[in-house]
C-alpha cells in the first residue's frame, strides 16, 4: 500500500518504517516504564534545562519558532509554571510524593494513564510542543502523530533532551523521556497506521480541524481511552463601544494579528455592545488601530511574505461578499473587516480577517457566539453578567490585550488531571 | 448575448490602442450582464467595484473562487457542460459552467487561435492519453477539455495510451496504427499533457524508438500543463522540445507549449516562434504585483485574464495564481499584435493545479 510508510524518531535519527516496525515500536513502548521511576520534580528540572537550551539562538528551533510563539512556549515549560500546573491539577502533596494521604487507612495514588496519543495539527507548531509537554510531565508514554505535511518541530524538541552538555541527572531523565516517545508521520487517510497508533492509547490529545478530531476520536482502542480535544477552537472579543479608546483598539487589534491570527486564542470576530448595527466609528477604530500598529510595530503583523498571502485575502473578500457580508475594507488593506453574524467558514486564519457584529444585551451574545470558543477578550463593564452568559461556553475570559499574554501560561490548557490516573490504595491493617 | 468576434478579423491583428477601446466597451456590457444575472457576482460587485475608467479597474475573481462557489450567469437549465480542473492539494476542482452559446464561442476561439500557429488543415490526430480522459457528456476534466479542443483539426483521432491501475502506459500497437495512417495522410498533429508527453518520450528514447516525421508536412506536438515536475528534474523547455524533436526527426519549433485553464474559457496561449505567448483582440492580460495587485509591465506578477468569451459565468476577468510577465506590446517579431507575455510558473505556496496534476504528483 502506498500510504503505509511512517517515519519515526529514535535516539539516533529518523527512519522510514514499515507498519510492522511501527507495531513493534509500540509493543516496546508498552513495556517501557523508564519515566515512571522519576519524580515530578526531576522531570520539571529536566524541562527547566531544556528551557535554557531552547532560549539560545544556537538551538535549531530558536530561529524557526522565534516568531511563532517560542517565548510563550518557553514560559510554558519554565519550571515555575510546570510546578504550578502540576500542583494545581494533582495537588502539592502528589507533586512532591506521587501520592496523597486521604486518611490513616487510605492513600490516593497518582500514576500516568499509560500510552497517550497526541494527534497534532500543523497550524500552530508550539501547540504540538505543548501537547507533548503535557503528556511527558505526567510521565505518560506518548505517541505523537505529526501533521502529514510540514516541518517536524517535535523531533528537534525531543533531541534537546539528549544534550550531553548538562549533568548526569538530566541525561538519565532526558533519555527516559526520549525513549518514552514515538514520533510518527503518515498520511491522515492511512487508516491502518491510524488504528495502530490508537490501539493501546489510554488517552488521546487531539488537535486540528473538526474532521481531524472526528476521525481520530473514532479510532478503535483496545483500552478505555480518555479523549481530550483541543480543536478546532477560536476566540472572540466582546467590547462596549462606550469604553473603547485608541489604546483599547490597539490592544484588540494586537490580539487579532499576533501569530498571524492562527492561534485558537486569536479573536476572529468582535461583538460590539450597542446594536443593532455596529457603528462606523467602531469599524474605523479597528482599522485605524491596525494602521497605527503597522507604522509603530510592524513586526507584530509578521505576515508571511509569500505571494499567496495577498491572493488568499482577495479570496476571503470575494467569499465573504458572496455570502452576503458587507466589507469595510479592500482586499489590499492589511486587515479585512466585515460586518455580519459570525460564520464558522469565514475565519481568516493567517490572513487577518475579522468580523464585527452587534448585540444589545448579554443574552444576545450567548445565542450568537459559536460553539468551540476558546477565549473571550473584553473591554466591558458588567463582567459578572458576561461570565454568567458565557462562562459555560468558553475556556477563558480575559481583558483585551491578554489574548496571548498569559499570566498563567497554562490558562485553558491544563488537562494534567485527565492525563493522570488516580486510584485508592488501602494500607495494611 | 454579445458576439465577441469581429468579422474578417484575425485574432492577433488589432493593435493595443484600438483593442483597448474595443475591449473596454464590451467588457462594460459583459460586466453589467453578469451583475444582472449572477447574484453572487452582484454581491461581489457591491463590495469591491470601483469606477471603471480603464480595463485594469474591473473586478477580478481569483481562480480558486471557482472551486468554492458555483458562479453561473445563465439559467441552470441551459447549462450543457461543466469543466473541472482538479487540484492535488485541496482535491476540490474548479467548476466552470458552459451553455451552448459559450461552448460555441469556446470552440470558435480555440480553433482560430490554434490555426494561427498550426494551420487550419485537418490531419490525423494522435493523442497521448487514455480515451477515458475525454469521456463525459455533461462534465469533463480540463485535461480532457484540452485534448478535445484540438478535435477541430482532426481528420481521424487515435488514443495511444491506456490507463491501468492508475498508471498510464503507452500502447505501442495503437501508436503504430496511428503512425501508419499518418504516413498515408502525409502529416499529423499530436497532443499530450506536458508531463505525460515527457514520460512517454523518456520511454521511447529508452527503447530507441525513432520515426521520421520530418518527411511529413504539418507535424506538430502540442502540449499543455504544469512544468514544476520537469523543472525539478532540470528539464527546461529547450531540452524538452529537443528530446521530442529528436525522437520524431522534426524541428524543436514544431513542439508547441500552450497555456490554458478551465476558467479561461476558450483562451489558449501557444508559444510563438519567439517563445512568447500572445493575447487575441477579444481578451487581455494584466499582470499584477503579487502584494499590491497594482498592474505591472516587464515585471513578474499574477496573471489576470480578461475575456469576452466568459458569458455563461463571470469568467470575464479572472486572476490566476500563476506568475507571468508582459514582455512586449505590439512589437513581437512574429508579427502578432497586442501584449506578449511569458509564463513563469506557479506562485509560491499556490496549489498545484491544472489538468494533469494527478500525474504531476506521481
Amino acid at each position: 500500500m502506498r500510504l503505509n510508510k511512517v517515519s519515526f524518531f529514535d535516539l539516533e535519527n529518523r527512519k522510514e518504517l514499515s507498519m510492522n516496525d511501527l507495531e513493534k515500536s509500540i509493543e516496546e513502548l508498552r513495556v517501557n516504564n523508564d519515566l515512571i521511576s522519576f519524580s515530578y520534580e526531576q522531570i520539571v528540572k529536566t524541562f527547566s534545562q531544556v528551557y535554557r537550551l531552547m532560549a539560545k539562538p544556537t538551538h535549531p528551533l530558536y530561529s524557526k519558532l522565534r516568531h511563532l510563539g517560542l517565548s510563550f512556549f518557553l514560559s510554558f515549560i519554565h519550571s515555575e509554571n510546570l510546578r504550578h500546573m502540576l500542583c494545581d491539577s494533582l495537588g502539592k502533596e502528589v507533586f512532591s510524593t506521587g501520592r496523597r494521604e486521604i486518611d490513616s487507612k487510605r492513600l490516593c495514588m497518582v500514576s500516568p494513564r499509560g500510552i497517550s496519543l497526541h494527534w497534532l495539527a500543523g497550524n500552530v507548531p508550539i501547540l504540538g510542543l505543548i501537547s507533548v509537554t503535557l503528556g511527558l510531565i505526567t510521565k505518560n508514554k506518548i505517541i505523537i502523530k505529526l501533521p502529514s505535511s510540514g516541518e517536524d518541530y517535535v523531533s528537534d524538541f525531543l533531541k534537546t533532551f539528549l544534550s550531553s552538555k548538562i549533568d548526569d541527572e538530566f541525561q538519565c531523565v532526558g533519555q527516559a523521556i526520549v525513549k518514552s516517545c514515538i514520533v510518527t508521520r503518515f498520511n491522515h487517510l492511512n487508516l491502518e497506521a491510524s488504528n495502530v497508533v490508537a490501539k493501546y492509547a489510554s488517552s488521546r490529545v487531539l488537535w486540528g480541524s473538526q474532521d481531524a478530531i472526528d476521525f481520530s476520536s473514532k479510532l478503535q482502542s483496545l483500552v478505555p481511552s480518555e479523549l481530550i480535544s483541543f480543536g478546532p477552537k477560536l476566540s472572540a472579543a466582546v467590547i462596549d463601544e462606550a469604553l473603547m479608546d485608541d489604546l483599547g483598539y490597539e490592544r484588540l487589534v494586537t490580539d487579532i494579528v499576533l501569530f498571524q491570527q492562527m492561534a485558537c486564542t486569536s479573536p476572529q470576530f468582535i461583538f460590539v455592545k450597542g446594536g443593532p448595527i455596529p457603528k462606523q466609528h467602531v469599524i474605523d477604530g479597528v482599522k485605524n488601530a491596525y494602521e497605527r500598529i503597522k507604522k509603530k510595530n510592524a513586526f507584530l503583523l509578521n505576515q508571511t511574505e509569500d505571494s499567496s498571502h495577498s491572493m488568499k485575502k482577495l479570496e476571503y473578500s470575494i467569499s465573504l461578499s458572496i455570502k452576503g457580508y458587507k466589507l469595510h475594507s479592500k482586499p489590499e488593506d492589511g486587515l479585512i473587516v466585515y460586518e455580519g453574524e459570525p460564520d464558522i467558514n469565514c475565519f481568516g486564519y493567517g490572513h487577518h480577517v475579522v468580523g464585527v457584529t452587534s448585540f444589545e444585551n448579554e443574552h444576545e451574545i450567548r445565542s450568537k457566539i459559536p460553539a468551540n470558543i476558546q477565549g473571550v477578550y473584553y473591554v466591558y463593564g458588567d463582567l459578572e453578567e458576561l461570565f454568567n452568559q458565557l462562562g459555560d461556553k468558553v475556556d477563558r475570559i480575559a481583558p483585551v490585550g491578554q489574548a496571548h499574554s498569559f499570566e498563567l501560561p497554562w490558562d485553558g490548557l491544563n488537562v494534567l488531571d485527565k492525563l493522570s490516573h488516580k486510584s485508592i490504595l488501602w494500607r495494611n491493617n | 448575448m454579445m458576439n465577441p468576434f469581429l468579422e474578417n478579423t484575425l485574432p492577433y491583428e488589432i493593435g493595443e490602442k484600438d483593442k483597448r477601446t474595443f475591449l473596454f466597451d464590451r467588457l462594460s456590457q459583459l460586466e453589467a450582464f453578469h451583475i444582472r444575472f449572477c447574484d453572487d457576482y452582484k454581491k461581489i460587485s457591491q463590495n469591491l467595484s470601483k469606477q471603471n475608467l480603464e480595463i485594469e479597474d474591473f473586478i477580478y475573481i481569483p481562480a480558486p473562487i471557482f472551486k468554492q462557489h458555483e458562479l453561473i450567469s445563465v439559467s441552470k437549465d441551459t447549462i450543457k457542460k461543466m469543466i473541472n480542473s482538479s487540484s492535488t492539494s485541496s482535491n476540490t476542482p474548479s467548476k466552470v459552467f458552459f451553455d451552448q452559446n459559450t461552448l460555441n464561442l469556446q470552440r470558435i476561439s480555440v480553433h482560430n487561435l490554434l490555426t494561427s500557429f498550426i494551420g487550419a488543415e485537418r490531419r490525423p490526430y494522435i493523442i497521448f492519453d487514455d480515451r477515458k480522459t475525454a469521456q463525459g457528456k455533461n462534465s469533463m476534466s480540463a485535461r480532457g477539455a484540452a485534448l478535445m479542443s484540438l478535435m477541430g483539426f482532426s481528420k481521424k483521432f487515435f488514443f495511444v495510451m491506456k490507463e491501468k491501475n492508475g498508471q498510464l502506459n503507452l500502447d505501442m500497437d495503437a501508436l503504430s496504427q496511428a503512425l501508419e495512417y499518418a504516413e498515408k495522410e502525409g502529416g499529423f498533429i499530436s497532443y499530450g499533457f506536458t508531463w505525460i508527453l515527457h514520460l512517454v518520450h523518456e520511454q521511447l528514447l529508452k527503447n530507441n524508438f525513432q520515426f521520421n516525421a520530418g518527411k511529413l508536412k504539418n507535424v506538430y506536438f502540442l502540449h499543455s500543463g504544469g512544468w514544476k515536475k520537469l523543472l525539478d528534474k532540470a528539464v527546461d523547455k529547450e531540452t524538452y522540445n529537443k528530446n521530442i524533436a529528436n525522437v520524431w526527426n522534426i524541428s524543436p519549433s514544431q513542439v508547441v507549449d500552450f497555456y490554458g485553464m478551465a476558467e479561461l474559457v476558450g483562451l489558449v496561449f501557444p508559444d510563438c516562434e519567439y517563445n512568447v505567448k500572445h493575447v487575441p483582440y477579444y481578451a487581455d492580460i494584466i499582470v499584477r504585483d503579487v502584494n499590491s495587485f497594482e498592474p505591472v509591465i516587464n515585471k513578474p506578477g499574477y496573471m489576470q485574464f480578461i475575456s469576452l468569451l466568459g458569458q455563461s459565468a463571470p469568467t470575464h476577468s479572472v486572476l490566476t495564481e500563476d506568475i507571468g510577465e508582459i514582455v512586449s506590446i505590439d512589437s513581437c517579431a512574429c508579427g502578432r499584435k497586442g501584449k506578449a507575455f511569458k509564463f513563469i510558473g506557479r506562485s509560491t505556496k499556490a496549489e498545484v493545479r491544472g489538468c494533469g496534476d494527478i500525474y504531476a504528483s506521481k
